[in-house]
């Protein structure tokens, strides 16, 4: 746990440092984007790495949060607080409705059960155009406002946004150095282990599926007051997908990892820009040789053996 | 009585894996349960464990019938099941294995672990000594932060028992836990489980060891093809003509 | 009641269900050789219809031969998709598979991306005849097209499995493949010939369609989702099933097109997968029971 504070330290330092060297609001905006999918990641790695579960539907939490709070702050004029944690509040009830039906599903049924929910809820933001605003989707989301400061430039959301990335690894550093996280990583084993020592399995399945939603939903609300305008097209598959192929690479089951998946998942698009056709080849490799080389991810380079529970 | 079955039966299609069996378990005895491969004994451990429901009969324990309880429940109950193969969870260390079982009864809640208050320290601070206390009844205390990849097959096997036991148990069910064990390590399990049983556990122990059933068992029931064939002390088992037919085989019961 | 609208609505249906089928088969196939639940099968469909755009439309191909073509090629996309990257891994874990198919659904998609852009393709009729009349109804040639590549397939695989020596060793195969390693069978020559197959059927479906529903690189993944809830519905591994429930989903989808909204035709069909897999895994001819006894 030390070494995991200290590393924190460290690390969030020079995040925050970061836009007083380096003032292109392009650039900090980009890192922005670094920080909501770390929230993302850093749920669906406790879901998938530690409960080992897997979902590949985490984009429709995003949108739910995103859309949920963009929709009651422009169309019904409420604060901005209050449509996150609406889209919080529906969110759990989403993934509640999807958890507990998967309790029985094994793998790939899973897999695909989460992918269906994902996708129908693509297709509701398409065809639900009185509410959603359709393919063309809606904007003039107002700011946040945090403290009387409203957040209207990237440097101001960039110090928010790092800030709940920084609360949000705390939360799970807590988590997994708890009880909890212990029960959450015996679920890997067959189920009828961790049954058998009294451990109730499936309310932790269900908890690490609210887990995972939870922070894929508040990162989706960031995501909305920040762009101020949705639209359907950046919550599709293949953001689902991205985001556990970003996980595995980054190492399951690890919360560096989940950083170090979401800054690859964020900044390699900018690097390939002269390539941007061939981004979804690169993925597509990348993911491939990590599965047959390195299926720990790419934290297991840096140890020997992938230390649990880090 | 401590447990209780009644006419417990469970079939597969049409085979009978278990087929009326009565047993009765009294608090604090070690009763030991033989017979050939596929009489029954892991299926009527899975029944008494909640991991397979009866189709007839029901289970006491307690004096409660528990037929319908799933298997955590009748784990926090006091009904602990060590399985015939070793499972520890290979991504945890020795101790936090026990500790899973630890959690069980002392657990506090989401609201303090996330925010680490101090009644987590605390809570993690007794189960670790409750962790190491069972360790060292097992001889495991200088493995405690190894994975289990590392530990050898009997050091897996004792880690099992200790999971159990952090669960605070009444009842153990043991499926053949000496199987694959050299000579000494058997020993030292045969001293575990009556150390276990000066404690105050009741134990239900299956196994093909008869030296380990006669020298521990106070009872012993006899399966064949899901059906109870006999029943009585480990010497009265030994000559009873069905058992030697169908079990032992007749030099055994004559040579000893 | 407008019994031609409906009459209508379920010829089309039942079009688009035999796309469905192609799919669900295909999933069957490399579901009962390996168990494993291909992610990229609906990029072999997207691949059929976009590379026969290219070899008959850009290349001037002539049409038969511009199919057969086009249909090797899928096959070899599917037999090196088996051997490059599922061959290799030494583990291999549920999730390292469905991450790795995963993967090549992704890197295809992306291979599709970079050729052909993100426009969305048309192909003309193969017979260019006007559509026929059946009470009221009008059946196109590329429907007839659909249905009677379907039909001929599952004959084929009928025969196939039944009377040929490789067809009864696939099924011995999904059966247990353990006995069937020991009988002698080469398990994994059958493993790349059920992808080789599959990926055939794919191409098929592709090419037959996208004449009528036209082809972009991203359509995929829903047709694979479908195909998956055919699969499904019809019982995994059965592979006739997926027929059925191919045809039951299309005229569903159709059915709730043309009557209730066509913006939410597709969430019908995620719904009905959704609904398959928390209620009846077994799908409509397996049993509950099948999939937990497996468990135990």
């Amino acid at each position: 746990m030390r070494k995991d504070l200290k590393g924190l330290v460290i690390f969030f330092s020079l995040i925050f440092l970061f836009p007083l060297l380096v003032r292109n609001p392009y650039y900090i905006g980009v890192l922005v984007f670094w920080g909501i999918y770390s929230i993302i990641t850093l749920g669906l790695t406790i879901l998938m790495g530690y409960a080992g579960q897997i979902s590949l539907g985490q984009a429709g939490f995003f949108a739910v949060g995103a859309y949920t709070s963009g929709i009651l702050t422009t169309r019904f004029g409420l604060p901005p607080w209050l449509g996150i944690l609406a889209g919080l509040g529906l969110s759990l009830l989403l993934s509640l409705f999807l958890a507990l039906p998967s309790l029985k599903l094994k793998g790939h049924y899973l897999a695909m059960a989460t992918l269906g929910f994902g996708e129908i809820v693509h297709v509701v933001l398409n065809a639900w155009v009185g509410v959603t605003g359709g393919p063309s989707g809606f904007g003039e989301i107002p700011a946040l406002s945090f403290l009387g400061w409203k957040l209207d430039s990237e440097i101001r959301f960039f110090y928010f946004t790092w800030g709940w990335v920084f609360l949000f690894f705390l939360f799970s550093l807590s988590l997994l150095k708890s009880p909890y996280g212990r029960a959450l990583r015996s679920l890997h084993a067959e189920e009828r282990i961790p049954l058998s020592l009294g451990v109730n399995v499936y309310f932790y399945k269900v908890f690490a599926f609210l887990w995972a939603a939870f922070y894929a939903s508040f990162a989706g609300s960031l995501y909305a007051h920040f762009m101020t305008f949705l639209s359907p097209s950046s919550f599709t598959l293949i953001l689902s997908i991205l985001l556990v192929l970003m996980i595995v690479v980054g190492g399951l089951g690890n919360l560096w990892g989940a950083l170090l998946g979401a800054g690859i998942l964020t900044f390699l698009p900018e690097i390939l820009r002269t390539f941007e056709d061939f981004e979804m080849l690169i993925y597509g490799i990348f993911l491939i040789l990590i599965m047959i080389f390195l299926p720990r991810g790419l934290v297991s380079l840096r140890r020997g053996k992938v230390a649990t529970g880090d | 009585m401590l447990l209780e079955t009644k006419n417990l039966t469970r079939y597969f299609g049409g085979v009978k894996a278990v087929d009326g069996v009565d047993i009765q378990v009294k608090e604090g005895s070690i009763k030991g349960i033989i017979g050939p491969n596929g009489a029954g004994k892991t299926t009527f451990f899975h029944l008494l464990s909640g991991h397979l429901p009866p189709q007839k009969g029901w289970i006491k324990f307690k004096g409660e019938i528990i037929n319908h309880l799933p298997p955590f429940e009748r784990a926090r109950r006091g009904i602990g099941r060590v399985f015939q193969q070793p499972s520890p969870f290979e991504n945890l260390t020795l101790i936090e294995n026990i500790l899973i079982s630890l959690d069980i009864s002392n657990s506090p809640s989401l609201f303090t672990s996330l925010l680490r208050l101090p009644s987590l320290g605390k809570s993690e601070k007794e189960k670790e000594k409750k962790a190491i206390e069972i360790l060292h009844f097992l001889n495991l205390e200088k493995k405690l932060y190894h994975f289990p990849s590392s530990l050898t097959h009997f050091e897996r096997r004792k880690m099992e028992i200790g999971r159990v036991l952090a669960l605070n148990p009444s009842l153990l069910l043991l499926d053949e836990p000496t199987a694959g064990l050299s000579y000494r390590e058997k020993e030292e399990i045969k001293k575990i489980i009556l150390g276990l049983k000066e404690k105050g556990l009741t134990i239900l122990v299956v196994e093909h060891d008869m030296e380990l059933i006669t020298d521990i068992c106070e009872e012993v029931v006899v399966l064949n093809f899901g059906k109870k064939i006999a029943e009585g002390s480990p010497w009265e088992i030994k000559n009873n003509p069905l058992v030697k037919e169908v079990y032992l085989g007749e030099e055994y019961a004559s040579g000893s | 009641m407008d019994w031609q609208n409906f009459l209508q609505l379920v010829l089309s249906g039942i079009t688009i269900g035999s796309i469905y089928a192609f799919i669900g088969i295909g999933f069957n196939i490399i579901y009962n050789t390996t168990s494993i639940i291909n992610f990229a099968q609906g990029e072999f469909v997207m691949l059929g219809g976009l590379i026969l755009y290219s070899f008959h439309q850009t290349l001037h191909i002539p049409l038969i031969p511009a199919i057969l073509l086009t249909l090797i090629l899928v096959t070899l996309i599917g037999i090196g998709m088996e051997r490059l990257t599922l061959h290799p891994v030494k583990n291999p874990t549920v999730l390292n598979m469905i991450i790795i198919t995963i993967g090549c659904s992704i890197f295809l998609k992306g291979v599709a991306l970079s050729i052909w852009g993100r426009e969305v393709y048309h192909l003309p009729f193969f017979f260019p005849r006007p559509p026929f009349q059946i009470g009221g109804a009008s059946i196109t040639t590329q429907s007839l097209v659909v249905w009677i590549a379907l039909i001929l397939s599952s004959a084929f695989l009928y025969f196939f499995y039944r009377f040929t020596l490789l067809g009864k060793a696939m099924r011995a195969c999904s059966v247990n493949p353990v006995a069937a390693r020991l009988m002698g069978i080469k398990v994994k020559s059958l493993v790349t010939l059920s992808f080789a197959l599959a990926a055939f059927l794919g191409g098929l479906a592709g090419v037959t369609i996208t004449p009528i529903s036209l082809m972009d690189y991203q359509r995929g993944s829903l047709l694979a989702l479908k195909g998956f809830a055919a699969a499904v519905l019809g019982g995994l591994g059965k592979e006739f099933g997926a027929i059925l429930a191919g045809m039951a989903l299309g005229i569903t989808e159709s059915l709730v097109a043309g009557y209730i909204s066509s913006g939410y035709k597709d969430a019908v069909s995620l719904l009905i997968l959704l609904f398959i897999l928390f209620v009846r895994p077994g799908g409509i001819m397996g049993s509950k029971e099948e999939i937990s006894l497996r468990e135990l």
